[in-house]
């Protein structure tokens, strides 16, 4: 797995590292997005696909991988009943969206939205561990 | 699975060895006399950014 560097990421080693050609259509891979599915009942993983994305990121691919992840991990028989992230706008942003509500400016009224891929409730979970803001000093 | 690790975007035959691969766990958990994992789950996702450079040399 190897990113292409641009030639200002690092001058001194450009001749070492594979350099990104300017001409192609490509886009150098800044962030990438790593899912995972664990079981409820068990302790079973899968290290789910990962997808690499430039420097801007539209929302709807955000909205887009996420589904289409959901819907190939159902296909397989790996049921989906809860989605978990960070809190990220991004991630809130589309469980906004999930739950109905265009207007984004208004909280979700439920946590949860239907499945259209089974038809169960899939459950929106925001990561608590990424919540912890100030520690108490004892 | 190693498809999945090492090119992005999803790639069903990776996602069928994983089923596979649970058919045989989920077998096993029942012989070893456990009530079989009911293959729901969450699914789970974060964002790292790439970088490129990292020093290696800390003393």
């Amino acid at each position: 797995m190897g990113f292409s560097m641009s030639s200002d990421d690092f001058s001194s080693l450009h001749d070492i590292y594979e350099d990104l050609d300017e001409d192609e259509h490509s886009q150098k891979t800044t962030y990438v997005i790593q899912f995972l599915w664990r079981d409820l009942s068990s302790d079973f993983d899968i290290i789910g696909p990962y997808f690499t994305i430039p420097s801007t990121m539209e929302a709807k691919f955000l909205h887009g991988i996420v589904v289409r992840t959901m819907l190939a991990f159902t296909q397989f028989g790996f049921g989906v009943r809860a989605l978990l992230s960070d809190g990220a706008s991004a991630n809130l942003s589309l469980m906004k969206i999930l739950c109905g509500h265009e207007d984004a400016s208004t909280s979700a009224i439920t946590p949860w939205f239907t499945s259209p891929y089974d038809g169960t409730k899939v459950h929106l979970i925001v990561c608590p561990s990424h919540q912890v803001r100030y520690l108490p000093r004892w | 699975m190693k498809r999945h690790s090492t090119f992005p975007g999803i790639n069903e035959e990776s996602l069928y060895q994983a089923a596979q691969r649970f058919a045989a766990f989920k077998a096993n958990r029942v012989e070893a006399g456990f009530a079989p994992p009911v293959q729901e789950g969450v699914l789970i996702w974060d964002e790292v950014k790439v970088c490129i450079f990292f020093p290696t040399n800390i003393i």
